[in-house]
């Protein structure tokens, strides 16, 4: 434990966050460590000589953060978010693939399977039931994005909204597409094939809606709280 | 650091000072890095602060945040899944020692003849 009596101001802390945001440190949760890095050795510096003026300490703290400066460290940073939710989303797929989500899932599959083959399959239908899937996950993510107006400012959300923006595009925006569009061209006929294949992916949809916005989100904000509780005022 | 021969090194000696203490922040880490080395390996923030992300992404090493009153600070502890990483390398990296032992420590002896 390194006790150092000399104890920068509060406005000198918010300098050093404002040089931060100069030197494109934008997200909070990466300015926290790097606050904290710059004051503790500025405040070593300076009071090992006290002739030494803050901004004087400040570049020389910053010059031993070698060329680069602080831009190695947040391209770092986001590489290893991006692991960290590659691992985590990963994980609550697995965790929703068992009882009660896994008979949820099976219930639907067969549920859009049932609907299709008794009451008819006609090319309208899949076309349908995608175009009301993407009405109700455009919703859903609208809500969401709404309430995590925050996502810019923390990196730990910014990762976590790629991943889930590129579920969104790739589910919700170009398979839908493409359904329209083979609806356009051709009537669908309806073989065991196509009824299976349209039926599980209604059901895949559903899956993915449940554990990006509905599964992780739910304890978003519960895990980033914990890790900076100053953002429980902010929100 | 100050040399190739510390390059991959980083790691063992965070897990290894984590080990012995209960939670340290980055600052922390290379100031007793320094003092333990007698200033002999000099840790870069821009080494320190990716592994660091990197260990807590892998789960070795889990974060917290402490409020300083003017600031927050976040502090490193080893994760259970990290205690078991660290034996292991620990356990590699004496290893690694032992065999340079035989080629340069004092009483080497690199005849071919035996």
């Amino acid at each position: 434990m390194y006790v150092v009596v000399m104890k920068l101001s509060k406005w000198q802390i918010l300098h050093l966050k404002r040089f931060l945001r100069h030197h494109y440190v934008k997200y909070e949760d990466v300015q926290l460590e790097l606050i904290d890095h710059l004051a503790s050795a500025i405040e070593e510096k300076m009071e090992e000589d006290q002739s030494v003026s803050f901004e004087q300490a400040l570049n020389q703290v910053y010059k031993n953060f070698g060329t680069l400066g602080f831009s190695q460290i947040v391209k770092e940073k986001e590489k290893a978010m991006q692991k960290f939710w590659r691992k985590h989303i990963w994980k609550n797929v697995l965790d929703t693939l068992r009882p009660p989500a896994l008979l949820a899932t099976i219930l639907i599959f067969i549920l859009f399977f049932g609907s299709q083959t008794y009451l008819g399959f006609t090319y309208l239908r899949p076309v349908t039931i995608s175009f009301c899937i993407t009405l109700f996950a455009i919703i859903m993510c609208y809500n969401y994005y709404v309430r995590e107006v925050q996502m810019e400012t923390y990196l730990f959300l910014k990762s976590y909204h790629t991943y889930a923006g590129i579920i969104f595009v790739i589910f919700f925006l170009s398979l839908p597409n493409a359904i329209f569009a083979i609806g356009e061209q051709k009537e669908l006929v309806a073989t065991p094939l196509t009824v299976s294949l349209t039926s599980a992916y209604f059901t895949i949809c559903i899956f993915l809606l449940y554990v990006f916005y509905f599964k992780i989100p739910s304890g978003l904000l519960h895990d980033l709280k914990s890790q900076y509780p100053q953002l429980s005022t902010n929100i | 650091m100050n040399s190739k021969i510390y390059k991959g090194s980083l790691e063992p000696i965070i897990l290894k000072l984590l080990t012995e203490h209960q939670a340290m922040y980055g600052y922390e880490i290379t100031k007793a890095i320094k003092n333990l080395t007698k200033n002999e390996i000099q840790v870069k923030e821009g080494s320190l602060y990716p592994l660091l992300h990197r260990m807590e992404a892998d789960g070795v090493i889990e974060s917290y945040i402490k409020n300083m009153g003017n600031r927050n600070r976040k502090y490193y502890k080893i994760t259970e899944e990290g205690q078991h990483q660290a034996a292991s390398i620990l356990e590699e990296m004496n290893q690694y020692l032992r065999i340079m032992q035989s080629f340069f420590g004092p009483t080497h002896n690199l005849s071919l003849d035996q």
